[in-house]
């Protein structure tokens, strides 16, 4: 999806999860929850994407389907040219020294019976990396990476505190080299000032290795930091996908307005016009008809089309792309929406967000 | 103290999911505080929860009131736990993290239902948060709290205009804001030790960029800094010294 002709590190299509809902002991399956539905985006070598939404909006379904800690309903997903969705155990196992990941929480994301050494070691024996020695002074450098002292790799994580387990969680995906890191909400567990140190850390070493993250997270302020490109989730499905730039000054899909101007502001001096959503974000079991956002949408133009035709994902700017057939230019013409009831036309709505003091 | 809680002092939980009783009807678990503290038949305490339901945008609040905890979504469920704290009309309402369990789309409906309360009955808030960013919106007044003391209390467009404690200042720096481009973060180095060891002198000096000798010995008391503006820290009786700024303590030590 960008503009450049290199082939993308990871790609995915069309991908979906579906979890059935079981009814009776015998489970006859009745109907199923569409945690993610028909996901499409490339990261490339050396990029970040960012992935945000709101909680069961398929954020860490994604990013777990991608590592096949859980099996797409259907889908690709390619990295560097190898669909993993067909590779057998063994062969995906080699695969997942490139693609390793960083938890949300800290506290349960690390084996509390094993040292710090062995839990970084763990990768390197696995995929025969290193043994012996060589594996012990490894260790001993990937901790001094990541801002630990070497010392503590006979130590225990219930000795460590949230931001230093986080930073041995990131030593371990480290051990085995990988290319590509999903990073599950890495910082959401943790206090803003080790928040901080943590960001730090993953950018200092996306600029040493050339890393490409999969940054998900529901802190709008914290994706616009860190990432490139960002694309936003919507009850399983992106609804807008652009640069960090543009999607931050130009948010042209309705629920990524009154995502941004719900973010509040750091500045008491500051007095902004926030769009408030009103009601909770429907069921992906029962996701509305059309666009799934239409019944929370105060964008001006919304009508009876939008409650009938699924807003294809759609490149409105260069690298900008917007499910919403109500913002031009769009590909669902004017005629088709009128047939399905349609009685406003397309017009372009950017409310005024005040995000940053003038 | 019983007859304190819940009249006079409302209480908003972090967590919605534990906060509500899961086997009770919510609208029977709001009646019984009016029941406790108002007494009155049965049929007048739930006419009243039914009431505060509607008051904290509950849609068709008679039907709701009947169902369980487990029916409503997060965002309800913290209305109902402000309708519980709510009902008595307290004169002050502790509000401790009622947010962060949240959504930043259902956070701001929530911020926004407890300042329209606050100007409808009056109430005062004491709101306990990490978010920088919902003090600046909510709030008049701010302390900040480390180590188990206070170390700065301010207005809060002053707090932010300008900080006194290098702790807040540090704060203030780390976070990423929406809308500002920073290549790096700034950090405040090291952790908040445990309880159970408090440095001696002032408790943040191995943190600290400007930290001296005096830090190390003397425990600071709270300066008057301005009209309602008080800090934890030697800077207030030597502002001279916040030039001298250097690598804190803790960093100093790791890499000797």
């Amino acid at each position: 999806m960008t503009a450049d002709a290199t082939t993308p590190l990871l790609s995915v299509r069309d991908l979906k999860k579906h979890f059935p809902i079981k009814k009776g002991l015998f489970g006859k399956s009745n109907g199923a929850v569409r945690a993610v539905d028909g996901v499409s985006f490339d990261v490339n070598a050396a990029e970040t994407l960012g992935l945000v939404g709101e909680s069961g909006c398929g954020k860490s379904t994604t990013g777990r389907m991608i590592l096949r800690l859980i099996e797409p309903t259907s889908g690709s997903v390619q990295f560097d040219g190898v669909e993993l969705t067909q590779l057998g155990a063994r062969e995906m196992r080699k695969f997942r020294r490139r693609i390793q990941v960083i938890f949300q929480d800290p506290f349960s994301s690390l084996n509390p019976r094993m040292t710090v050494g062995a839990i970084v070691r763990e990768g390197l024996t696995i995929h025969k990396l290193a043994e012996g020695a060589a594996a012990d002074a490894r260790v001993r450098q990937l901790l001094d990476e990541v801002g630990l002292r070497a010392e503590y790799v006979n130590r225990y994580p219930h000795e460590f505190s949230g931001g230093q387990r986080q930073r041995i969680g990131i030593a371990r995906a480290l051990a085995v080299e990988p290319n590509f890191i999903v990073c599950d909400e890495p910082v959401s567990a943790l206090d803003v000032s080790v928040q901080a140190q943590v960001i730090n850390l993953l950018q200092d070493l996306q600029r040493e290795r050339g890393l490409a993250y999969l940054f998900i997270a529901h802190d709008l302020s914290v994706v616009e930091h860190i990432a490139d490109r960002v694309a936003v989730m919507y009850l399983g499905k992106i609804v807008e996908l652009a640069t960090s730039v543009d999607l931050y000054r130009e948010p042209l899909m309705p629920y990524t307005q009154a995502l941004l101007s719900a973010v509040p502001i750091a500045d008491p001096t500051v007095k902004k016009s926030r769009v408030v959503l009103h009601g909770d974000v429907p069921s992906p079991a029962n996701p509305p008809s059309g666009c799934v956002f239409h019944p929370r949408c105060q964008h001006p133009a919304k009508d009876e089309a939008c409650a009938a035709i699924v807003p294809p994902l759609e490149e409105k700017a260069p690298g900008h792309w917007v499910a919403c057939i109500k913002q031009p230019p769009t590909s669902v013409e004017w005629g088709v929406q009128k047939a399905a009831g349609g009685t406003n036309p397309p017009t372009r709505y950017l409310p005024v967000i005040a995000t940053h003091s003038s | 103290m019983r007859s304190y809680r819940g009249s006079e002092l409302g209480f908003v939980f972090q967590e919605p999911m534990t906060a509500l009783n899961p086997v009770f009807k919510i609208g029977d678990q709001i009646a019984e505080v009016v029941r406790v503290h108002h007494g009155g038949s049965k049929q007048e305490a739930r006419n009243r929860a039914v009431k505060m339901l509607e008051t904290v945008g509950i849609p068709s609040p008679e039907q709701r009131a009947g169902e369980y905890p487990h029916q409503l979504s997060g965002g309800m469920r913290q209305r109902v736990v402000i309708a519980m704290a709510l009902v008595m009309n307290p004169s002050l309402v502790i509000a401790d993290e009622p947010t962060t369990a949240l959504d930043v789309t259902i956070q701001a409906q929530i911020l926004e239902l407890l300042r329209e309360l606050q100007q409808k009955f009056g109430t005062s808030i004491l709101l306990i948060t990490h978010d920088l960013g919902v003090v600046a919106e909510t709030v008049s007044r701010v302390i900040v709290m480390y180590g188990g003391e206070i170390v700065e209390e301010a207005p809060v467009r002053e707090l932010f205009a300008a900080a006194h404690h290098p702790y807040t200042e540090g704060l203030l720096n780390a976070m990423p804001q929406v809308g500002q481009e920073r290549e790096r973060l700034a950090t405040i180095p090291g952790s908040v030790p445990p309880p159970t060891a408090w440095p001696k002198g002032c408790r943040f000096h191995d943190r600290c960029p400007y930290a001296w000798n005096r830090c190390l010995e003397e425990h600071p008391p709270l300066y008057q800094i301005g009209a309602g503006h008080v800090s934890r820290c030697h800077l207030a009786v030597e502002p001279e010294r916040r030039a001298d700024k250097h690598e804190p303590l803790v960093v100093q030590q790791a890499t000797a």
